[in-house]
């Protein structure tokens, strides 16, 4: 059944997650060979010294990028349930039903930490070849946040589309914003350092909130 | 399992609107705090200060009242206005007893500012040391970089990315035969190349003794400043101004803070009588004869006026920051706040502020006004629901209004 659940899923995203890996990856790629673009016309001792002078970290413009793919990835994967009234046919299959949803959550999020584990895996790789270990650090721990951010947005997004009433929907999305806010408050290199274990609480929340959804869909609210 | 979900997702909206409400209201309520520019006068040995009248007119004031046009403004602030009023042709020729020339005015006049907010922040622990003595005029930015480990001190070459062994020996080799015991506590320097002349590095070592680095022709260049403060260093601020006097600041554990001159490591503690550079700002506006030094938090605001000859105090004056009206009333309002920001720092965390018992008024009509919408609830939940919205007002009240079941 497990197998099964995990089929279902791979075939709800099985369009949209490559086209997510190629721009994710293709933007990855990008901001790592517009380093090394820099690097090669300006000497790679101006990357030093913009990590030790200046507030960046040189690879900004992938911050919002798991958001993006952490709020698409959710739509793909439980609009349809909602909209073609799948759900309860899902909620009716003999596998216990908070397993079922937490099996199809599950999957969501293997393929999100592939996606940014591949993005961590090219800037670290890339980076320690011209940088010290504690500037490399500096922007892993910096971007950080933003990896974090994305499986919220997911998990979000998923609880806001599982939700049955627009009511509480709307609550919802009220309360995912100011949760999703909250990891984007500073653009100063290693600001978060000191809350990433509040930001991971955060996630491990988020993560039980489709729950309530499917909770509130079998009591029968509906609008 | 869902009855926590719930229970959760009412406290992190909660917690959510206590940080999202008091932020809206600071944001639509909050008006502008000015300080007046003030500086210690070497003419009337008085503090004055900038202002402006209705029409927009320039216009000083001293503490004793006096006003001036900004004519005499000027003339009383010589050597900050010292271009106008050479311009003129009135710049004193001495003051104090102390000639005074256009140069003379410019080489030894400086500003130094810190914040908390530079202070408390995140750095990496890799630093630019300079060629002081470079070939040409101007600095050329160097090709390595270094950090201070337990056993030394390593140069890494940025291009190849690897350590420098030779240049690191030569650098530990000549630290340790000075005295200097790895690691560090605190390394303190500017590592620019856009500057007139560098003071290098002062560095704490493990046994709390300062030494001053510096690199000339390539040879390291060690000094133990033999600078005693009264209990521990806790920050180091290297300077570098024109007049090339000064070697930096330092401030201790007890908040001492004092200035160490170039030439003999000679320490000399400022009278500002406390700074915090962790929780304070300080601005110096210095020149050959006073300097004003400005120390300021969020309650108030500290003028020292010091003689640059004697380092002696010349003047001291407090302004009391004032509560303003929307901040007393918002303790009317919200019974904390919670924010994620800070003026002091440079870091993201939670941090609770402004709690206040004023607001229990507004949570216990909040609360009554609950009990009435969810009157048809159960008693024992309905009790304890009133209970939290009464302690935490309106915070608590829209999540469970929103997202506790009505019966």
């Amino acid at each position: 059944m497990i197998k099964a659940i995990f089929y279902k899923e791979w075939i709800k995203i099985r369009r949209f997650y490559p086209v997510c890996a190629v721009i994710v990856l293709g933007f990855t790629l990008f901001s790592v060979f517009r380093v090394d673009r820099v690097a090669d016309f300006r000497g790679v001792e101006h990357i030093w010294e913009v990590l030790l002078e200046k507030d960046s970290v040189l690879i900004e413009m992938l911050q919002y990028l798991p958001l993006l793919c952490g709020i698409l990835l959710a739509i793909v994967q439980f609009v349809p349930e909602m909209i073609q009234k799948r759900l309860k046919l899902t909620l009716h299959l003999p596998f216990p039903q908070n397993r079922m949803i937490l099996l199809m959550l599950l999957a969501g999020a293997v393929a999100l930490l592939l996606l940014f584990s591949i993005q961590i895996i090219i800037i670290y790789s890339y980076f320690r070849h011209i940088l010290v270990s504690e500037l490399t650090s500096r922007i892993l721990l910096t971007s950080a946040p933003w990896f974090i951010a994305g499986m919220t947005a997911y998990f979000c997004t998923a609880w806001i589309c599982l939700e049955p009433t627009w009511k509480w929907r709307i609550a919802e999305v009220l309360t995912a914003t100011g949760l999703c806010r909250i990891y984007f408050l500073s653009q100063l290199p290693q600001a978060y350092d000191g809350m990433l274990i509040w930001l991971l609480t955060i996630t491990a929340f988020t993560l039980m909130t489709p729950l309530l959804s499917i909770w509130r869909f079998r009591q029968g609210c509906q609008d | 399992m869902i009855k926590s979900v719930k229970t959760s997702l009412i406290i992190i909206s909660g917690l959510l609107l206590a940080w999202f409400l008091p932020w809206c209201y600071t944001f639509i309520s909050a008006s502008p705090v000015w300080s007046p520019f003030t500086l210690y006068s070497c003419i009337t040995h008085c503090f004055a200060y900038i202002d402006f009248d209705q029409d927009g007119n320039v216009y000083g004031k001293d503490f004793n009242g006096n006003t001036y046009t900004e004519h005499q403004t000027d003339s009383i602030m010589p050597l900050f206005y010292y271009r106008q009023l050479a311009s003129e042709g009135r710049l004193p020729a001495e003051i104090e007893g102390v000639p005074v020339t256009v140069e003379t005015a410019e080489r030894t006049g400086f500003i130094f500012r810190t914040s908390p907010y530079d202070v408390n922040r995140r750095k990496p622990e890799i630093y630019q040391l300079l060629e002081s003595v470079p070939d040409r005029v101007d600095f050329k930015a160097p090709d390595d970089v270094f950090r201070i480990t337990d056993n030394g001190i390593e140069f890494i070459d940025m291009k190849t990315n690897s350590i420098n062994g030779e240049k690191s020996t030569l650098f530990t080799d000549a630290m340790v035969s000075c005295g200097f015991s790895f690691p560090a506590r605190i390394v303190s320097g500017n590592g620019s190349p856009k500057k007139e002349y560098d003071n290098g590095y002062l560095i704490l070592d493990s046994t709390g003794r300062l030494f001053h680095l510096k690199q000339e022709h390539g040879i390291p260049v060690v000094k133990d400043t033999r600078v005693r403060t009264q209990t521990d260093i806790e920050h180091i601020f290297v300077t570098e101004f024109p007049d090339r006097k000064l070697l930096g600041f330092v401030s201790d554990t007890e908040n001492r803070f004092y200035g160490i001159e170039a030439s003999d490591y000679s320490l000399h503690e400022i009278p500002v009588s406390g700074f915090d550079p962790e929780r304070q700002e300080m601005t110096i506006i210095g020149d050959m004869l006073y300097w004003t030094i400005t120390v300021s938090d969020l309650e108030k605001e500290h003028l020292v006026a010091m003689n640059a000859r004697t380092w002696e105090q010349a003047d001291t004056y407090t302004r009391e920051q004032e509560i303003q009206t929307w901040e007393k009333i918002s303790g009317y309002l919200f019974p904390a706040a919670l924010s994620f920001t800070s003026p002091l720092d440079s870091y993201i965390q939670p941090r609770l502020s402004g709690l206040s018992f004023r607001a229990l008024w507004a949570g216990l009509i909040l609360a009554a006004l609950y009990a009435f919408i969810r009157r048809k609830k159960a008693k024992p939940a309905l009790i304890a629901e009133c209970g939290a919205v009464a302690v935490c007002g309106i915070f608590l009240f829209i999540p469970l209004l929103v997202f506790s079941p009505r019966e």
